[in-house]
C-alpha cells in the first residue's frame, strides 16, 4: 500500500518496534522523538496517519494535535500510558480519532492503524457517494435500504436479528437503551428475562465492528442501565 | 534478698517488741500511781521537803480563817481545831485559849494570824502568807490564829514519813514513765521507717487489720478524746489528792467504790485497763505516723474525700459551663477561652451593679449598661481577630493537604507511567520476535511464556494504579441512578464465555422488580466481575456458586457465595489486605487486588462490603441504599 505513517514517541525502542511491526506490513514509516519534530517532519513530508505519545518532552501529544488539526486533517491516533476514561475523552475532544493505552496489543496497534487509514484514503471519495438512507457512525455505514453494514469501508455480513438490534440503536446513536426495550422493539414480544439473549447478540455484533470487543468504540454497554451505540 | 528478708524481719521484731516496752512500762507506771494513791498520802510531800512551806499546810491556813471567820455567823465555838484561836467581834468574843491578849497569840510567830480592817493578815513572821481574807466583816472584828510549834514538828515528823513511804513507788513510777516515753519514741521512729517495706509487707503478707486504712479522722477524734480524757483524769487525781484529800480516784472512776473490792482485784484491772488503753492509743499513732509517712495524711480522710469530690463537682460544672478543656488544644483556642472566662465575669459583674445601682441611684444604672457594651464590643472584636486567624490556618493546612494529595496522585501516575512504558517494549518486541523466521518450537515456546507473564505484569500494574487511585480519592465517580439487578445480569451475560468454561454452574437468585441504587456502574461492574472471577478461579470443582439479591431494611444486599476450592487459613480481614491470596503457594492467575479493587470501588460508591468465611464457604456482602425516588 505503501502510505506513510508518523510515528512519535520519546521512547526510541517503542518507535523501533512500532516502525518493525508497520514496515512488515508494507508502510512507509517517519520517526520523530517529541511534538516539535514531529510537526517539523509533518510540514515537510507527505504523510497519512499519525502514532502520537502523549507524555514527551518539549511538546507533549495533546498539544502537538492541536497545533497539526490548525492545518491538518490526517488520522491522529494518541498513544498513551495513561488510562483513565477523562485522559481518553481529553485527547479526542483535542481532535485525535483514536486512542490506544500503553501496553497496547500489536496486532490491535495495526487493525486500528489500517482501519484509520482505509477510512480516510478510501472512503474518503466514498462519502460523496452516500445515499440519504445510510447511518454513518465513525468508520460504520449501515445502509438501511440494502440493510447491508461495513465496517472501514469493508462489508460485514449480519443476521437479521443482529441488523435489526444495530439499526434501532445507530439510528438512536448516543440513546441508552434497555434489554427489555431492545427485545420488545425488535422481537416484537413481550421481554422477560431476556438480559442474556440480548447480551449474547450483542457482543456477537461487537465481535463483527469493533476491533478490540473488551474495549469497544461504537457499541458500549452502559452498566446497570442499558446498551448505546456512541455517538461520534 | 535473704538480708533483706532478714532485716525486714528483724525490724517486725523489733517494733513487736517495743511496742510490748511501750505498754508494760505504761501498766507498770499506772500500777504505781494506783498503789501510790492507795496510801492516801499527799504526794507533794516528794517535792516540798518543809511542811510548813507546802501547799497542804497552806490549805489547812486558809480553812482555819475561814472557820473563824464563820463564828461571826454561826454564833459558836469551834471545837477540836489544831489551832488556838481567839474571836471578837465586839459584841460576841469566842476562843479556845480563855486568852484575849494579842501577844500570847504573837508568840506563836512562825504560824501567827490575825484580822484587821475586816481582812486577814499575816504575822510579821508568819511562813505563810495569807490569801484568805473577807472585807465584809465590820472593821472592828478582831481574830487570831496561832498553830503551835509542837503541832507543826509533829506534822513535819509526819510529812517526812510520808515522804519515805511514797517514794519507792514515785521512783518506779517516774523511771518507768521515762522508759515508756523513750520506747513510744522508738516505737513512732520505727513506724515511719522505711514504708515501701512495710506496704509490701501488708500487700502481701498481713490482709486483715490494716491501722492505717481507718480514716484520718477517726484516728484524730480517738487520739484527741483519750488524750483529753487521760489529762483530765490525771489532773483529776493529782489536783484531788493535793487539794481535798486523796481519793482512789483514777480516770475518773472511784475504783474502790465502785467494786468496794480488794488490793489484788483492782491491781488486775488496772493493768487489763491501761494495756488495752495503751495498745489502742500505739495502733493509732502508729497508723498516724504511717500515714503521715506515706503521705496519705490527707487522702485517708473523709474531709478532704468530701472536698475534693465537690471540687471536682464544681470543676465539672465550670467546664460544662465553659468548655474549658475543649480548648487546652491551641494558642487560639485558650486565647477564646481566657476570653469567654472574661466577658462572662466582667458581664456578671456589670449585671450585678446595675441591677444594685438601679435599686439606689437609677441614673448611675446607665454606667454598667454602657461598660456592659463596651465588654460586649471587646469580646466581639477579640474573637473575630482570633476566628480570622483560626480561618487562615485551616485554609493553610487544607491547601497543603490537597498539595500533598496532588502529589500522592500524581506521584501513583508517574510510577504507572513509567512502568507501563517498559511494558509496551516487551510486548512489541515479543511480538516482533515471535515472527522471526527461523525459529525453533522451544523458541516459540518460551516466547508464548513471556508473552503470557508480560500480560499478567500489565494487569497487575493496571489493577495498582486502579487501587491506588481509588483509595487516594481522586478517581472521578460518574453517580447514575442504576438496576442493580440489571447490572448483575449485565455482568454474568458478558462473562459467560468463563463462566462456561469453568464449568461451573450459577445459581442466581434475583428479584422480579428492578433494584435502583445511586451508583457509578462502571465501578460496580469491576466489583461484580472481580467477584465474580473469583468465585470462578478459586471455587471447588462442580460446585454451584450463588448469587442473591435481597432486600433488607432500605437497602439492596446482594451476596455472592462459593465453595473454596482451597483450605481457607486465613481471616476476612486478611484476605482484603493487597495482594492477598487464598492459595498460599500463589499458583494460580491474578494480581491479588480483586479483592481489594471490589472493596474500594465498592466503598467509592457509598456501599458497605464484607467478607465472612463459614466452613468452606467464601460469602462476600455487598450493601447499598436504595434509590426509590
Amino acid at each position: 500500500m505503501g502510505a506513510r505513517i508518523l510515528v512519535v514517541d520519546d521512547d526510541r525502542e517503542i518507535v523501533k518496534a512500532i516502525d518493525k511491526l508497520l514496515s512488515m506490513e508494507g508502510y512507509e514509516v517517519l520517526k520523530a522523538y517529541n511534538g516539535m519534530e514531529a510537526i517539523d517532519t509533518l510540514m515537510s513530508n507527505d504523510v497519512q496517519l499519525l502514532l502520537l505519545d502523549i507524555m514527551m518532552p518539549r511538546l507533549d501529544g495533546l498539544s502537538t494535535t492541536m497545533k497539526i488539526r490548525e492545518k491538518r486533517n490526517i488520522p491522529i491516533i494518541l498513544l498513551s500510558a495513561k488510562s483513565e476514561d477523562s485522559d481518553k475523552i481529553l485527547g479526542l475532544t483535542m481532535g485525535a480519532d483514536d486512542y490506544i493505552t500503553k501496553p497496547y496489543h500489536p496486532q490491535e496497534l495495526l487493525a486500528r492503524v489500517k482501519s484509520h487509514l482505509r477510512r480516510y484514503l478510501v472512503l474518503g471519495d466514498a462519502v460523496n457517494h452516500l445515499q440519504s438512507t445510510d447511518i454513518i457512525i465513525g468508520g460504520l455505514i449501515l445502509d438501511t435500504a440494502a440493510k447491508l453494514l461495513s465496517v472501514d469501508g469493508d462489508p460485514v455480513k449480519l443476521t437479521a436479528t443482529e441488523y435489526k438490534i444495530l439499526e434501532l440503536l445507530m439510528s438512536h446513536a448516543g440513546r441508552v437503551f434497555s434489554a427489555e426495550e431492545i427485545y420488545e422493539r425488535v422481537w416484537n414480544e413481550p421481554a422477560y428475562s431476556i438480559e442474556n439473549t440480548v447480551m449474547v447478540h450483542i457482543r456477537r455484533i461487537r465481535e463483527k465492528i469493533e476491533i478490540n470487543p473488551k474495549e469497544p468504540n461504537y457499541l458500549k454497554v452502559v452498566w446497570g442501565i442499558g446498551y448505546k451505540i456512541e455517538k461520534l | 534478698m535473704v538480708t533483706k528478708l532478714k532485716n525486714f524481719n528483724f525490724n517486725k521484731n523489733t517494733k513487736a517488741v517495743i511496742f510490748f516496752l511501750v505498754i508494760i512500762f505504761f501498766v507498770i507506771a499506772m500500777l504505781q500511781l494506783q498503789l501510790g494513791l492507795q496510801k492516801k498520802i499527799d504526794p507533794e510531800c516528794l517535792v516540798e521537803p518543809e511542811f510548813y512551806q507546802s501547799k497542804a499546810f497552806n490549805k489547812e491556813v486558809n480553812d482555819a480563817m475561814r472557820l473563824v471567820s464563820l463564828i461571826a455567823f454561826q454564833h459558836k465555838q469551834l471545837d477540836q481545831v489544831p489551832f488556838y484561836y481567839y474571836f471578837n467581834n465586839g459584841s460576841e468574843e469566842y476562843s479556845n485559849k480563855d486568852e484575849t491578849d494579842r501577844a500570847f497569840y504573837e508568840q506563836f510567830n512562825r504560824a501567827f494570824f490575825y484580822m484587821e480592817e475586816g481582812a486577814w493578815r499575816d504575822g510579821e513572821n508568819a511562813y505563810r502568807k495569807a490569801d484568805f481574807g473577807y472585807e465584809l466583816f465590820k472593821k472592828k472584828t478582831v481574830a487570831y490564829i496561832a498553830y503551835t510549834d509542837y503541832y507543826l514538828e509533829t506534822r513535819q515528823r509526819q510529812w517526812d514519813q510520808d515522804r519515805k513511804s511514797l517514794m519507792p513507788y514515785a521512783i518506779v513510777l517516774c523511771v518507768s514513765a521515762l522508759l515508756g516515753v523513750a520506747a513510744l519514741i522508738a516505737f513512732c521512729i520505727l513506724a515511719v521507717r522505711d514504708p515501701q517495706e512495710l506496704r509490701e509487707s501488708q500487700k502481701g503478707k498481713e490482709p486483715g487489720f490494716r491501722p492505717e486504712k481507718i480514716h484520718t479522722e477517726a484516728l484524730l477524734l480517738a487520739l484527741g478524746f483519750g488524750v483529753w480524757w487521760f489529762i483530765t483524769g490525771m489532773a483529776g487525781i493529782i489536783g484531788k489528792g493535793i487539794a481535798l484529800g486523796i481519793k482512789m480516784d483514777m480516770f475518773g472512776v472511784n475504783f474502790l467504790e465502785l467494786f468496794s473490792a480488794d488490793n489484788g482485784t483492782i491491781a488486775i484491772f488496772i493493768v487489763v485497763v491501761s494495756a488495752l488503753a495503751g495498745a489502742l492509743f500505739l495502733i493509732i499513732i502508729y497508723s498516724l505516723l504511717r500515714k503521715w509517712r506515706e503521705k496519705t495524711l490527707l487522702q485517708d480522710s473523709i474531709l478532704y474525700r468530701i472536698i475534693s469530690k465537690l471540687r471536682r463537682l464544681i470543676a465539672g460544672a465550670a467546664r460544662y459551663l465553659c468548655y474549658g478543656d475543649l480548648f487546652q488544644q491551641s494558642s487560639y483556642a485558650m486565647n477564646l477561652y481566657y476570653r469567654q472566662i472574661c466577658f462572662l465575669a466582667l458581664t456578671i459583674f456589670n449585671i450585678t451593679l446595675g441591677v444594685y445601682l438601679s435599686t439606689k441611684l437609677i441614673l448611675w444604672a446607665i454606667l454598667p449598661f454602657v461598660a456592659e457594651i463596651l465588654v460586649i464590643a471587646w469580646y466581639t472584636v477579640g474573637n473575630k481577630r482570633i476566628y480570622d486567624m483560626i480561618d487562615q490556618e485551616i485554609r493553610r493546612r487544607t491547601e497543603e493537604q490537597i498539595k500533598s494529595e496532588r502529589m500522592k496522585v500524581e506521584l501513583v501516575t508517574n510510577v504507572s507511567h513509567d512502568l507501563k512504558t517498559p511494558i509496551t517494549s516487551i510486548v512489541s518486541f515479543l511480538d516482533l520476535l515471535s515472527k522471526e523466521e527461523p525459529l525453533s518450537e522451544a523458541g516459540r515456546d518460551y516466547i508464548r511464556i513471556l508473552q503470557e507473564k508480560s500480560e499478567r505484569l500489565n494487569k497487575i500494574v493496571t489493577d495498582l494504579f486502579d487501587l491506588a487511585k481509588s483509595t487516594s480519592g481522586d478517581m472521578t465517580l460518574k453517580l447514575e441512578k442504576i438496576d442493580l439487578g440489571k447490572l448483575i445480569n449485565q455482568t454474568l451475560a458478558d462473562m459467560e464465555d468463563r463462566i462456561v468454561a469453568s464449568g461451573l454452574s450459577l445459581k442466581m437468585i434475583l428479584l422480579e422488580t428492578p433494584v435502583y441504587i445511586q451508583a457509578d456502574g462502571n465501578k460496580l461492574y469491576r466489583v461484580f466481575q472481580n467477584l465474580i472471577d473469583n468465585a470462578i478461579k478459586y471455587s471447588m470443582a462442580g460446585t454451584r456458586v450463588y448469587i442473591e439479591l435481597t432486600l433488607l431494611e432500605g437497602r439492596a444486599i446482594a451476596s455472592i457465595k462459593n465453595i473454596a476450592g482451597y483450605d481457607m487459613t486465613f481471616t476476612p480481614q486478611d484476605i482484603l489486605q493487597r495482594f492477598a491470596r487464598g492459595d498460599l503457594a500463589r499458583t494460580s492467575e491474578g494480581s491479588g487486588l480483586g479483592l481489594s479493587i471490589a472493596e474500594s470501588y465498592t466503598k467509592l460508591c457509598g456501599g458497605d462490603f464484607q467478607v465472612e468465611l463459614e466452613g468452606d464457604m467464601f460469602k462476600v456482602f455487598l450493601s447499598f441504599a436504595l434509590d426509590n425516588e
